[in-house]
Order: structure tokens, then C-alpha cells, then sequence
């Protein structure tokens, strides 16, 4: 059994994610199919997949370097299909292992967002379609616009850091519930 | 004192009145009034002892610029009277009194003045004798230094930072500032504009003709929405790539701007003349401030020294207020007051040409001197000239030049996207400023690309009457402060230039001129000029000394934010909790120290070791350092970065590995194990691995080979099972891989599945005995632990924690990077000849290490080991010396009681000429008692390695 650091018995079990102003949700358990390193384009382009441009997200598929991609809720398939592949293919990422999936959404998103990260991620400088690499919260972080049920943006990050981040969060938003920000 | 009149008092609310106290006594301002303010409404001007003199203080620029307004709250020292708005209940003191404000015992250091010469503490303080310092001087002046007082109790604040972001940033709020804004934003610029005030308007809002001007200007900036004002906001420095911190309250904003617009205007300069410093002197921006702003009456017989149109405007505005204006002093020839002086001489004004020669007045002044004549008067206005408020812009590498003809500063701008406006570029009259701020917001618009407009300029007609150079002379009596902050007479300066200092940045070290709250905002300018005048220099030459950042005061709170330590947690987090670890940080991770309560630790973690020892252990190393590096050319990569030999390692194999930098120092240590002919899983330590990443990428980008390295150290958990029964709990998992000691020999390395969890064993481990390491993606550790645990029961296996793994590292004489090694430590040094491939051409640090071995070895690691009792005091602890004829040659690294030995153990580096077996090195304790004790090797159990390769 896979156990999510959010997940009864997980190392972050119990921590609260914020809702109200702003409101974090897990989805950890997002399958995710990394790869990195030499052949990893032509690969999935193999497989009849679209890989977008560098730091350029679209249907599901993160490109994050040159011959760095992520495709998230991929077909089933993709894995073994890669291990059958010749080499060059790339190399297995472990993205579901390495990194937390998280999205936020809420009111107060782009004031949050504002506080934790430094990248201009309002609507008039950060499209839809683009993937920020830089620090969310406190930890080194991907993030781009997904808008789930409203405007929201996906994080992947440091999968033992989350009881950390959900808390940072938690400790920024906290702010919208004192004063008034501009 | 009672208030003036509506429309006097613009910002308070006279039907809410509020209470606090000052100096223990009810005082009642209204809602809007400041500290100051609402005290002066209540007759009280002095509100401070100054710095060295303890001579009384009172407001003199409203605008928060000196120390002399600073007061004591309960949590919060160094409050600015003449800004912080009063509250019901607050309760506000003076501060550096002794006794209080009003008998302060320290006043007798006024009648002192001329033992304490400037730089006098650079002589005092030396003498008389050797340690005056520390047993007289220092006491002394702990005492005595520093303004407010820190409440150590202090309550939590939260303290908030946030990142913003526009096309331009305004800086100041008055005239020019709204202006600009309000043009680029209409332009369709992302503008936000900032001013330290609680409301837009600058000068506007105090001065003479404003009012009409800023409604309008205020209305046209609420309707732009794109228009972001942020008001009560210090804009506190400019960095690099207009990166600007803006402070409002508890809050930083972080502010990243494609162009700034600086209109922060420009800062009134008092005169010098005798008791210049007198409670009731203030500058005319002041008492207008005090009447528009609070409907404070500054005085009721007043001296108005003039030397621009503004001195005229206050004189006038003065009048209207009711103030008799016993006159008006104009040190010009010709006058200085334009088209008000016919306005002035309309009311019978009596108008002097000349100079304030003097002030005199105990608390208070009571009478100027005029050429030969006394004046009597409770409020003596200063409006003699204006510099412009130069930080920011200095801070961008703006130059300060002199212009004698108008004896004006004025700024010359980096290239870079800056500009400047209004006040601060040395413009005044209210046409022309306006003219100004719209051209240099157009300037602006030009480089951001947007639509633009033609400008006509408006020639500024009060440009040649803004300042007035007069001549400054040190009184015979002194007390003619330049910088009243410090306490800095005109002697004071000329006396530093006497001594030889010439040049303004020395003087400033040697006077303190400039050096407290203000930053020489108020006397930066008359210091030039009397610098200038003592080396027959031109202020031109001499300058002001040089601005960094910050502006103003900041908290450490709003530096710091939120705390928030960095938390790392391994998959069995939880796990550890429930069977009652005690968790602790190691770096930015949690890991268990032990198992069991606190009050028992001692004896819990002799148990964990002596269960490795006798039995089995299982011990969670998740938090290890894990690196994946594949590609044809994977063994060749890391034969250049580790001093061992991969490229020829089998795979099912696992070897050690040593890293060293260029300079041949040991950085880090781990094991490489090769899963494949292109597939390396290394293992490095906690703390050293994302260095190690960042190595290993840097030098993959010189050499090109066909390589990736990822990092997967939270992608994969590992648990190590050591002791003589681990083979029992490993063979009764169930699984593929065969844990047999046939089927796997100590260092094989072996992929498979364990309990259904695809896992990498390796027998390897860190405490001498027989070990395996499993390792397993994070999502499936706690299935593999479960079943690990459950399989471990009947043999008595318990979760041992750091501490136990430590002990049992040092029983083995295992190395720890970082605490047995340093920043010099070589491969030799340590004894780690054999880690250190002899046939490779190259790694990083070979040929550092060659040069170093050539040289001979300086010291060396040994062990240690001393017989004496638990607990002992006569035992050296980590970092004590190692000496070799009284001098040190090294240190003890690591030092432990060992249960299994019942001795304490230690490494530690001694001379290399001692390192042989059996040479005695004399070891220093804390306690000072020296120890004569044999060296011995590394390893203190199992020298012959038998147990961890049963």
C-alpha cells in the first residue's frame, strides 16, 4: 500500500490545510510520470504525446527543461511502454515520489501568493499555459495556473516538506483574517 | 493651550477625544492628533533630554527626522513623537532621563560640556589604567548609552512580508508624487504610489495655498484604478535592479519595479546659532504642520527667520492663526520674500534684515538676539533654506553636487530607471513643479514603452530664493548644534578639522556627526559648510557622506517575518511519534534522538546500543543523502568526482565513496551502488547532499558526458537492521531477494521485492555489525517497516535513534564529515590512503591531494581513549586542545561513553609526528586538567572487522 504524507499513518498526518480566503488541497496521489535526461522529448513524442516548450505547461504535460517532462494523470500504460523502450528514452524522474502535488485557490489567492512567492503570478503577468520554477512557501517549488473550480494555481514540491508548507500557508493566509492588505 | 479653529486641524476629529498619559500625567489629545502634537496642544514642548548633553528637546520638524522626538511606550522604544498617532490609554515616557523629564539628575552634563570634547571617548576610554575599560568605562557607559529601553517581555506581533510588483513606483505623496502618478497611470501604467504619511498631499497639506489643488488631485488619483496608493509606507531603501523595500506597520513589501519615480522633496535645514536647540525653535514646516494638521497654536509671540518665500508663508500663516509675530528676519539682501513681501508689510509687520544671532531660555525659549537687540518671543520659526532628501536616490549611485550661485544641492542620476521630481530635483514653485513631475513621469511612460505626451515646461520662479547661504560661526559659549542628535556644536566640527581630519567621512567617524536618527538630513548640509570653511574648501569638494540603505529605523520583526524553521519529515514520521521517539532537528530534518521518555534518555540509549551489540536494531537513515546517476557514461562520472574507482565496479556491488574538493579537502562521504552497466545509486550524508547535487551538476555541465544525476533523497526511504540477528529478521521477509550470507556477501547489493515493496538492499552499514540497508520509494516505506517490525519481534529487534547511532558509529571509529573533519581535512589526514585510487588520471582534488601529501602531514586523526568513570569532569569534551609542548596541534572531534567498552572513546587530531600507535599526546579539558594518553587507531570494536561481515 502507497501512503501520501497526508494520508492516515503518513508523515504529515493531521496537519490542517487551510480553507477560507484561501484554500489548500492535496493531490498527491496524482499519477505522475516523470522523465529526465537524453531521449526523454523524443519519447514521449513516441508515444504520441505533445510536449510543450520549456517552462510551458499544456493537456497535462509539464516540460521543465529541455529534456526534463512531467505528464501528469498520463495513460496507465506510459511506464511500461518506457521500460520496453530502447535507449535513449531518458530516466525514470520518481515525480510521484519526490515531490507533493498541491493546489490553491480561494479569494485571497494572488494576495497569498503574493506573500509566498516571489514571481509576479497576477492574471496580467503570469498566462495560463506558463510554469514557474522557484520557491512557494518557504521550499523550492513548480508551480503553474490551473484553474480546477475557480482561478487556482498546482504546486509540486519537496514531498517531505509538506506539513511545512501546508503550514506556511496556513501562517500566511492567517493575515487576511487580521487586516486589510492593498 | 486651547486649538484653533476649523479649518485649522485637518487631520484630527474634535469629537473624539482620547486619553493617554505622558509622564505618568493624564493628558487629552482628539483622535488623529500625534504624541507631539496633542502634548503641545497641552503647553508640554519638551518631550526628550538630548543625547550627551541632557540638555531639554522638543519637536522642531513635526516630520519624525530627529531624535529629539523619540519617547519610551511600554513594549516599544524609540518612538517618534511627531508621527505616532496617540490612542486612549497609551501610555508614553521620556527617554535618556535620569529621574524624569522634568528633573532629569543628568542635566548637570550640560555645564560639562567642555571636558567632553569631540572624539574625547577616543582618549578617555584607553586610560588611566590597563583595564579601565572593562571594569569603569564600559559599566559606565552601558548605563548611560542607547535612547529607549527594550521590553524583553515584549507580546507577540505578527510581522508579514509580501511581494509586489508594478511598471512604476512613486515615491512620495506631495505635489510632484501625485502628479507623476497620476499621469503614468493614465497613460495606463501599472503605478503605485507611496508616502510615509497617513494622507496623500505632502506640503500640500499644510502649506499656505495646497487645499484647492490636492482635492482635485486626489479625486483624479481615486478614480485610476491602476493607481495603487499606499500611504503611511516608508519606502526604506533602493537595491540593486529597483528592488525597493517598502515598509507600512508589521509589513514588508518586497517591491520589484520597472521604473521608479522618486519625489520624496526636500527636507527644511535649521540654523546654527546659540541655544538653537531650545523647545519653542522649530522650522516653519513645523508650526505649519502643528496649525493645519493638529489646530495647534505653536506659539503666541513669535521670530520668524526667513530666508525664502516659505518663511514669508508661515510669517503670514502665522498671523492668521493669531500668533503675534513680533518679526520677521531676513538675512537676504534684498529680502528673500518675492511677491509676499508687499503681503507681509501690509499687516505691519516690523522686518529685519539680519540674522538669529543667539536664543536664550531655560526650558524653553523666551527671547531671540537680533543684531543688538533681545526679542521676546515663546516660538522662534526657521525657514532658511532646503536639502534635498538625497538618500534614495544616493542609495541608486545618484551623485550630491553643490551649486554656490543658488548654495542649493542638486542630484545627478546613474543611468539606470530612475528619475527624480519636484522638490527633490530642485524645483518649488507649485506650476513649475507640476511641469516637472509630469515630464518626468513622460520620461517614465518612454521606457515602459507607453503612450506619451508632449510637456510644456513651467519656470520655476522661487528657484533663486529657496536657500540662502549664511555665514556659520562658532559661538564663544558654544551650544550652536549642527547635529542635535549627537549633541555636535559648529567648535565641535572645527575642532575634528584641527586635528587633522579633512576629509567628511573621517570627520563623521570622529565627531559622530551624522550618525544618529536624522542621518544628517538636518545637518549634513551646515556640516559641509563648515567643513568647507575650516579647509578652505568649497562644499562642492566636501560633500555629505555617503547614504546606504536603510532610510529610516526597521524592526527586526519586519526583517525577519514570520519564523518559520525549515521542517523536513521522512515517511515515518508518524511512526516514530507513535512508539514515542524523541524527535529532533538535524539540519532541516526530524529524526529520532531515542525511543522512549525524556527522563530516561541515558539509560534508553545505552539499551539501543547494547540491542545492536547483542541482538538487532533497526535504525530509519531515510533522511541519508540519495542520488541517482545513469547514463553511458555513469562510471567514468564518478571515477572525476569520487577518489575511489567506479567504472569497472560490478553491478550487484556497492563501494565507498570519498568526495574532495579542488583543494583536496574531504566534502562529503557515501556509497555508490551499482544497480546497472548506466545506473548508480550513490548515497550521500544528510547534510552535505544538496551540496553534492550542486557539485555534481556543475562539474556534469564542464565535462559533458553523457550523464543525468537526480536527486531522489525524499523519492526513496531506507532503514538499516544491524546487529548479530539481522540476517534472521531479513530472511523471513517475504520476497525475491535472497538475504543469505551465500546469496549476499558483505558490500553485494541486490534490487527486488520485500513485502510486495520494490526495494534496493545493500549490506552496508555505520555501526561494525552485521547490516542491511533497505531502501524503497518514501510512498511504500511504512509497508516495509510494518513488515520489517513484524518479522523483527521474535528476535527482540528494537528502533534505535541517532544518539545510539552515533555511539555505535564511534565504537567502529566511523568518521562523521563536518564533525570529524574540517575545511582543510585531506584524505591523509584521516588515514584514508586506501580510499584513494592510485591509477585513476584524475578526480576532483587528486592533484591537491598529491601537493599536500608532498608537504607532510601537519596532524593526523587518532583515537583516544580515557579510563576514567562515567560522568567524569577529567575527561576532554569535543573541541578541546590537543597539545604538543604547551602549544595546540589539534582537537578532540568526537568524544562519547561508550557502553559497550565502558570507557569514553574519542578521535581526535593530533601532530603527525604523535599519530603512531602507542605515542602519548598531552589533551587539555575544560576544566584545565591536562591528560597524558596513548594514541591509538580509529577503530575501538571489532578492529578485525569480523562482525559486520559474518
Amino acid at each position: 500500500m502507497r501512503i501520501y504524507p497526508l494520508d492516515p499513518q503518513g508523515a504529515a498526518e493531521g496537519t490542517p490545510l487551510v480553507t477560507g480566503d484561501v484554500t489548500l488541497r492535496d493531490f498527491s496521489h496524482t499519477s505522475r510520470f516523470g522523465l529526465k535526461g537524453r531521449g526523454s522529448v523524443a519519447f514521449l513524442q513516441s508515444q504520441g504525446i505533445s510536449v510543450p516548450g520549456v517552462n510551458e505547461t499544456a493537456t497535462g504535460v509539464l516540460r521543465l527543461g529541455s529534456e526534463e517532462v512531467v505528464v501528469l494523470d498520463g495513460p496507465t500504460e506510459l511506464r511500461a511502454s518506457w521500460e520496453a523502450a530502447q535507449a535513449p528514452k531518458g530516466y525514470y524522474a520518481w515525480r510521484e515520489e519526490t515531490w507533493a502535488m498541491m493546489h490553491l485557490s480561494g479569494e485571497r489567492l494572488f494576495d497569498l501568493m503574493a506573500k509566498i512567492c516571489p514571481v509576479d503570478l497576477s492574471v496580467s503577468a503570469f498566462a495560463v499555459g506558463r510554469i514557474a520554477q522557484t520557491r512557494v512557501g518557504y521550499v523550492e517549488a513548480i508551480t503553474w495556473r490551473n484553474d480546477r473550480d475557480g482561478i487556482g494555481f498546482d504546486l509540486l514540491f519537496d514531498i517531505a516538506a509538506t506539513a511545512f508548507f501546508a503550514d506556511a500557508v496556513a501562517t500566511a493566509s492567517a493575515e487576511f483574517n487580521r487586516e486589510v492588505t492593498p | 493651550m486651547s486649538r484653533l479653529p476649523a479649518p485649522w486641524g485637518n487631520r484630527i476629529n474634535r469629537d473624539v477625544p482620547v486619553t493617554f498619559s505622558f509622564e505618568g500625567r493624564t493628558n487629552q489629545g482628539f483622535a488623529g492628533d500625534v504624541i507631539a502634537s496633542a502634548l503641545a496642544a497641552k503647553g508640554q514642548w519638551m518631550l526628550s533630554r538630548s543625547f550627551k548633553y541632557h540638555r531639554p528637546r522638543g519637536l522642531m520638524s513635526m516630520a519624525g527626522a530627529e531624535a529629539d522626538t523619540l519617547v519610551q511606550l511600554p513594549s516599544d522604544p524609540n518612538v517618534q513623537a511627531d508621527r505616532h498617532p496617540i490612542s486612549q490609554g497609551l501610555r508614553v515616557s521620556a527617554q535618556n532621563v535620569n529621574g524624569s523629564l522634568a528633573r532629569d539628575r543628568d542635566a548637570y552634563m550640560d555645564k560639562l560640556g567642555r571636558f567632553l570634547p569631540v572624539g574625547f571617548y577616543y582618549r578617555s576610554f584607553m586610560g588611566p589604567t590597563r583595564n579601565s575599560w572593562l571594569k569603569m568605562w564600559e559599566p559606565l557607559i552601558r548605563k548611560k548609552a542607547g535612547l529607549g529601553v527594550v521590553d524583553l517581555k515584549a507580546p507577540h506581533a505578527d510581522y508579514e512580508k509580501a511581494n509586489l510588483f508594478c511598471d512604476l513606483l512613486v515615491v512620495g505623496g506631495g505635489l510632484a508624487g501625485l502628479t507623476a502618478a497620476i499621469e503614468a497611470a493614465e497613460a495606463g501604467a501599472d503605478v503605485i504610489l507611496a508616502d510615509m504619511e497617513p494622507v496623500l498631499g505632502g506640503a500640500l497639506t499644510y502649506g499656505r495655498d495646497g487645499v484647492d489643488r490636492l482635492d482635485a488631485l486626489l479625486k483624479q488619483a481615486a478614480a485610476l484604478p491602476n493607481l495603487r496608493v499606499m500611504t503611511e509606507t516608508v519606502v526604506n531603501g533602493w537595491f540593486e535592479d529597483n528592488w525597493l523595500p517598502l515598509i507600512r506597520g508589521n509589513k514588508l513589501y518586497k517591491t520589484r519595479a520597472r521604473e521608479v519615480l522618486l519625489a520624496t522633496g526636500s527636507v527644511e535645514q535649521p540654523a546654527v546659532f546659540r541655544n538653537n536647540d531650545l523647545p519653542g525653535i522649530m522650522l516653519g514646516g513645523a508650526a505649519q504642520r502643528l496649525m493645519r494638521h493638529y489646530a495647534v497654536k505653536p506659539g503666541h509671540r513669535t521670530v520668524v527667520m526667513a530666508a525664502n518665500i516659505d518663511g514669508y508663508r508661515v510669517a503670514l500663516d502665522l498671523l492668521e492663526a493669531g500668533v503675534e509675530l513680533a518679526a520677521l528676519v531676513d538675512p537676504r539682501p534684498g529680502g528673500s520674500g518675492g511677491a509676499l513681501a508687499s503681503e507681509l508689510a501690509a499687516t505691519g509687520t516690523k522686518v529685519i534684515q539680519g540674522v538669529v544671532e543667539e536664543a536664550r531660555g531655560k526650558t524653553h525659549v523666551t527671547a531671540v538676539k537680533v543684531g543688538d537687540d533681545w526679542l521676546d518671543c515663546d516660538l522662534a520659526v526657521i525657514s532658511v533654506g532646503y536639502a534635498p532628501m538625497w538618500q534614495l536616490p544616493c542609495h541608486a549611485g545618484a551623485k550630491l553636487g553643490y551649486d554656490e550661485d543658488s548654495a542649493r544641492f542638486s542630484l545627478t542620476l546613474p543611468d539606470a530607471a530612475l528619475g527624480i521630481a519636484g522638490g527633490l530635483a530642485g524645483v518649488f514653485a507649485a506650476d513649475a513643479v507640476v511641469a516637472d513631475a509630469q515630464q518626468a513621469a513622460q520620461v517614465a511612460l518612454q521606457r515602459l514603452n507607453l503612450s506619451t505626451r508632449e510637456i510644456t515646461p513651467v519656470a520655476d520662479d522661487e528657484a533663486s530664493l529657496t536657500n540662502f547661504e549664511p555665514v556659520i560661526a562658532s559661538h564663544p559659549m558654544g551650544k550652536d548644534f549642527v547635529d542635535r542628535d549627537e549633541d555636535i556644536q559648529v567648535k565641535d566640527l572645527q575642532n575634528a578639522v584641527k586635528e587633522g581630519y579633512r576629509e567628511l567621512e573621517l570627520i563623521k567617524r570622529f565627531t559622530t556627526v551624522g550618525m544618529g536618527p536624522s542621518q544628517g538630513r538636518h545637518s549634513a548640509l551646515a556640516t559641509a559648510r563648515v567643513v568647507a570653511k575650516a579647509t578652505d574648501r568649497s562644499v562642492d569638494q566636501i560633500g555629505v557622506t555617503t547614504a546606504r540603505p536603510p532610510f529610516g529605523p526597521e524592526t527586526l520583526g519586519v526583517l525577519s517575518g514570520h519564523h518559520h524553521p525549515a521542517e523536513r519529515r521522512t515517511a515515518l514520521h508518524r511512526e516514530h511519534i507513535r512508539l514515542g521517539a524523541d524527535m529532533r532537528p538535524v539540519g532541516a530534518w526530524r529524526r529520532p534522538y531515542f525511543y522512549g521518555p525524556k527522563v530516561d534518555a541515558k539509560r534508553l540509549i545505552e539499551e539501543e546500543v547494547h540491542a545492536v551489540r547483542n541482538g538487532v536494531g533497526i535504525l530509519d537513515v531515510s533522511t541519508l543523502g540519495g542520488l541517482e546517476v545513469r547514463g553511458p557514461d555513469a562510471g567514468e562520472f564518478l571515477n572525476r568526482i569520487y577518489t575511489l574507482a567506479y567504472k569497472k565496479q560490478p553491478v550487484g556491488r556497492c563501494r565507498y565513496c570519498l568526495m574532495t574538493n579542488e583543494m583536496g579537502t574531504v566534502i562529503d562521504d557515501g556509497v555508490a551502488y551499482r544497480l546497472a552497466e548506466d545506473l548508480y545509486y550513490v548515497t550521500a550524508t544528510t547534510g552535505a547532499v544538496a551540496r553534492v547535487y550542486a557539485d555534481m551538476l556543475f562539474w556534469n555541465a564542464q565535462w559533458r558526458l553523457d550523464v543525468d544525476v537526480l536527486n531522489v533523497t525524499s523519492a526513496f526511504s531506507g532503514f538499516n537492521i544491524t546487529g548479530p540477528k539481522a540476517r534472521d529478521v531479513v530472511t523471513a521477509l517475504d520476497g525475491d531477494i535472497d538475504f543469505s550470507r551465500e546469496g549476499f556477501a558483505y558490500l553485494d547489493g541486490h534490487s527486488g521485492t520485500v513485502a510486495g515493496v520494490p526495494v534496493r538492499a545493500m549490506r552496508i552499514g555505520f555501526t561494525g555489525e552485521l547490516s542491511y540497508e533497505l531502501h524503497c520509494p518514501s510512498t511504500y516505506a511504512k509497508t516495509l517497516w510494518d513488515a520489517v517490525i513484524k518479522v523483527g519481534e521474535p528476535v527482540g529487534m528494537r528502533p534505535y535513534g541517532l544518539e545510539a547511532s552515533r555511539i555505535l558509529r564511534l565504537e567502529k571509529g566511523h568518521i562523521l564529515i563536518g564533525q570529524d573533519t574540517d575545511a582543510l581535512t585531506s584524505p591523509d589526514e584521516l588515514g584514508f590512503e586506501w580510499a584513494i585510487s592510485k591509477t585513476k588520471p584524475f578526480f576532483v582534488g587528486k592533484r591537491s591531494i598529491e601537493m599536500r601529501r608532498n608537504k607532510g602531514l601537519s596532524r593526523k586523526l587518532v583515537g583516544l581513549s580515557f579510563d576514567a568513570p562515567q560522568g567524569d569532569p577529567n575527561v576532554p569534551g569535543e573541541s578541546c586542545l590537543v597539545l604538543k609542548d604547551d602549544v595546540p596541534v589539534g582537537h578532540i572531534t568526537s568524544v562519547l561513553w561508550s557502553p559497550t567498552l565502558s570507557a569514553h572513546i574519542a578521535l581526535a587530531y593530533v601532530h603527525g609526528d604523535d599519530a603512531d600507535e602507542g605515542s602519548v599526546v598531552t589533551v587539555k579539558c575544560r576544566n584545565g586538567v591536562r591528560l597524558n594518553v596513548p594514541v591509538r587507531g580509529h577503530t575501538f570494536f571489532d578492529a578485525e572487522n569480523k562482525r559486520q561481515e559474518l
